[in-house]
């Protein structure tokens, strides 16, 4: 083959393959039809543009599935638990990202380089951070919680604590049943109260029952989602579901462009944060709030 | 190809603002948009606008956008009397559009404000940001990320922005080393940092922005002067109610004051 013809080769082969490597397609996979979905998808598929991207939402069988293996992505993103479930079963070798997934670590098999995502809890710091702002007298922060369950993440919150100069102050329970009484016994020892995600702890009665103790004793009430604020905790601090959009789009440029490893970014905490306040609470429990706090909340129910 | 968009969005803006249609006379339409400082209850910001401007006048109703193009769709359907807007915004429009000064809001005496650049890493030179992280609760778009950086020679598209909704979150994010920058207002660096003090630990301000206007008050054009005046009036007094305290308050200002004569 003569000389013209080989770099004439050469360069058509590197057009075709260089076309191939630009067309980059992210799958944006939902587990279902759900309206908390929907922020995080849009605002991912809007900062990735001009990448392409293509979102679904998985039905029963595998007919999703085998549409996307066949599109063969350069990335894939697991919106809820039964997303990730069903892409890790299948891939094992392309990118896969998660975001608001209750227990990843449940679902990802050990040893899998591919997974990497976004935890569902705001980390203790940045929680803490904000419910100072709204009353930076807080020093000693209660915690009711079983230590079967939460012993790990209260002690974790202990070790952080300190350098916002709280205390936090154990009220260790052993059923739901016990939680009226052990926060009567403590509620002189502390200046708010931290609702933890504990299952034992809380049920939907003793929840109650804790909700109208705080009213009673006048503490504020500090809960990690907006439901709670509705049924009458004073503020929470959850993540934000449009920020996860954009925070997975970062992460996703991190990994195809940067080349970075899914396993070596592991899972990272939520940057943007949804601080919903109950006005009304505060007044109840003869609580004002800072103006500028007020008016930077995500939302205030009256 | 997104490069060619912008222009012609605009034309088609202005081609369709030709056509709008002037409010009614029972209703004269206070256009807002303001990116920022946007609120992140906008039920409440607009049925508080709303009651503070008709206790000024029952004839004016209030409507706010958080999104540019929502402002200039509803622009080109029904053609407000007064806009209060952000000054990329602004300035991007006032020719064309012949918005004219009437008020010029101020907090703490100030009426205009910056963000500053801030990193913790030790690395980052304000020479070499492109492709870096950028956690920030303003840069809803191309313009008011030209209006932050365009001084710095930065184009949109050469810094990955991670949008939040409030200061508190941009440093958090670069306290826990998941961004390289957050641009942020310098005040909440001192107010976060008195609550928790790692928040502003080893920061390092890379740039200062230009100074912001905070959201005039504009005419569309020329409106009927002895409105304009009721409307210059009841904002310059809105701080002696509650409502319009609390107005105020939802607008990031405390005060409004008188435009110069003629300004644009």
């Amino acid at each position: 083959m003569s000389r013209a013809r080989i770099i004439a080769l050469t360069c058509m082969l590197s057009c075709f393959f260089g076309e191939i490597a630009s067309a980059e397609t992210v799958y944006i996979v939902k587990s279902k039809r759900l309206q908390a979905y929907e922020a995080p998808a849009q605002h991912l598929a809007a900062r990735l543009m001009p990448m392409k991207s293509v979102t679904l939402s998985l039905s029963t069988g595998d007919k999703e599935l085998d549409r996307i293996a066949a599109a063969q992505p350069s990335l894939l993103v697991a919106l809820g638990s039964r997303a990730l479930d069903r892409l890790v079963r299948r891939f094992d070798k392309v990118p896969i990202l998660y975001a608001m997934v209750l227990n990843p670590a449940a679902i990802v098999p050990a040893g899998r380089t591919n997974v990497a995502g976004i935890a569902l809890e705001v980390p203790f710091e940045a929680v803490m951070t904000q419910l100072l702002m709204t009353r930076p007298s807080i020093r000693r922060l209660g915690v009711i919680y079983h230590p079967g369950t939460s012993r790990d993440r209260v002690e974790a919150a202990r070790k952080q604590a300190g350098r916002l100069m709280l205390e936090i102050i154990d009220i260790r329970v052993n059923s739901s049943t016990e939680v009226v009484s052990r926060l009567d016994k403590a509620k002189d020892r502390i200046d708010a109260l931290w609702m933890v995600p504990d299952a034992v702890a809380y049920t939907t009665a003793s929840y109650r029952a804790v909700v109208e103790r705080t009213w009673k004793h006048r503490i504020p009430f500090c809960a990690f989602s907006r439901a709670f604020v509705e049924s009458g905790a004073l503020l929470s601090i959850g993540p934000n579901n449009a920020a996860v959009g954009e925070q997975l789009a970062l992460l996703t440029q991190r990994i195809l462009q940067d080349g970075v490893p899914p396993e070596q970014l592991g899972q990272v905490p939520p940057i943007g944060t949804e601080l919903v306040i109950n006005q009304g609470v505060a007044k109840r429990i003869g609580m004002t709030i800072d103006p500028d706090v007020i008016d930077s909340a995500d939302e205030v129910i009256e | 190809m997104l490069g060619r968009i912008g222009p012609i969005a605009c034309a088609l803006f202005v081609t369709a603002l030709a056509a709008a249609q002037p409010a009614t006379a029972q209703e004269r339409w206070v256009y807002h948009h303001d990116p920022d400082h946007s609120s992140r209850n906008p039920g409440r910001f607009q049925a508080v606008l709303n009651a503070a401007l008709r206790s000024i006048d029952p004839e004016l109703a209030f409507k706010s956008f958080r999104r540019q193009l929502d402002l200039e769709e509803e622009i080109a359907r029904v053609r407000p009397a007064y806009l209060i807007v952000g000054s990329a915004w602004l300035q991007s429009n006032r020719k064309r559009l012949d918005l004219r000064k009437i008020l010029v809001p101020s907090l703490r005496g100030q009426s205009t404000f910056t963000r500053v650049l801030v990193t913790r890493t030790k690395t980052v030179d304000s020479k070499q940001l492109s492709g870096l992280s950028v956690a920030a609760n303003s840069l809803e778009n191309k313009s008011s990320f030209r209006h932050s950086f365009g001084g710095l020679g930065l184009k949109p598209g050469q810094l990955r922005v991670v949008r939040v909704t409030k200061d508190v979150d941009a440093l958090m994010a670069l306290a826990l080393d998941q961004v390289d920058l957050a641009l942020v207002r310098p005040e909440s660096i001192q107010r976060i940092g008195r609550v928790n003090p790692n928040v502003s630990k080893g920061l390092r301000t890379l740039m200062t922005s230009p100074p912001i206007s905070l959201a005039p008050l504009v005419s569309f054009g020329a409106q009927p002067a002895e409105q304009s005046q009721r409307l210059r009036r009841g904002l310059e007094t809105l701080s002696t109610t509650p409502l319009g305290r609390r107005a105020l308050r939802m607008l990031g200002v405390d005060a409004w004051k008188a435009a110069k004569e003629g300004t644009r």
